[in-house]
């Protein structure tokens, strides 16, 4: 299985409206509803809230990855979602947030999309992968990007 | 020089990742051999094993959470630091373990 294979276009957005961080974790956390991948929209916040509050989740490099695994993910998923405007977030090197990938991972033993999912949060730590995918602007080029990571492996 | 390490994070899915991703991607710049054991929520991957804790010289340990079998590096040189810093610093962490061990 390759990441480019999750990639859904519903879960993707080049230019998103956002305020705060709350607005980021409420709007991102409905998209992964609205795209059917949690069926319960108030227990998914609440999990990406639980993990907020024991570290924040702004990795640096204008990346955050709120994230929660529960019942109530339906798949596991991802957003790749670019902010219009920055927003304040408590990261790793006091840079705001404009670029939030977004995690659900369900509470099964599915491994195989759960490393889906880790990798993606590896490969984020290479800079090239990491500025491309924030360059990108259609669907196709992210997973081109995708399966070019694959290959490299 | 043989590092060895183990990353961990409360869920398991992100953090764990990015900071073995980060410590391997250092210690190769810096040419040292490294191996990262990830303790994340799909379970124990690349496993530390006997030879390795045989060879080793030093142990970083990234992680937020209680480590699994953490025992095995009683008689090793370890330096133990949030899985954030490694993220954010993996060369300072790297630093502090090499000079910790001269």
């Amino acid at each position: 299985m390759n990441v480019s294979e999750m990639v859904n276009e519903k879960l993707v957005n080049f230019g998103y409206e956002a305020k705060t961080k709350d607005d980021v974790i409420k709007g991102l956390g409905k998209m992964m509803y609205d795209a059917g991948k949690v069926n319960d929209l108030n227990k998914y916040i609440e999990g990406l809230y639980e993990r907020e509050a024991v570290f924040s989740t702004g990795v640096g490099n204008g990346v955050a990855i709120p994230h929660c695994k529960s019942d109530c993910v339906r798949e596991a998923a991802f957003t790749l979602v670019k902010l219009k405007n920055p927003v304040e977030w408590e990261t790793l090197d006091g840079r705001p947030v404009d670029y939030v990938i977004m995690l659900a991972a369900p509470n099964t033993s599915d491994n195989v999309h759960l490393e889906m999912l880790s990798k993606l949060a590896a490969n984020l730590m290479d800079d090239d992968f990491r500025e491309t995918l924030k360059g990108t602007s259609t669907v196709e080029e992210i997973k081109q990007l995708f399966s070019s990571k694959k290959e490299e492996e | 020089m043989y590092i060895l390490g183990v990353t961990s994070c409360p869920v398991g899915i992100a953090h764990t990742y990015m900071a073995a991703s980060n410590l391997e991607k250092t210690a190769k710049k810096k040419g040292l051999e490294i191996k990262i054991e990830t303790q994340g929520a799909a379970g124990v991957e690349n496993e530390i094993t006997k030879e390795d804790l045989k060879r080793a010289d030093g142990v970083i340990i990234a992680s937020d959470v209680r480590i699994k079998n953490a025992e095995r590096f009683d008689d090793l040189p370890t330096l133990t630091v949030g899985v954030s810093e490694a993220i954010k610093d993996a060369e300072g962490i790297i630093k502090e373990l090499l000079e910790a061990l001269e």
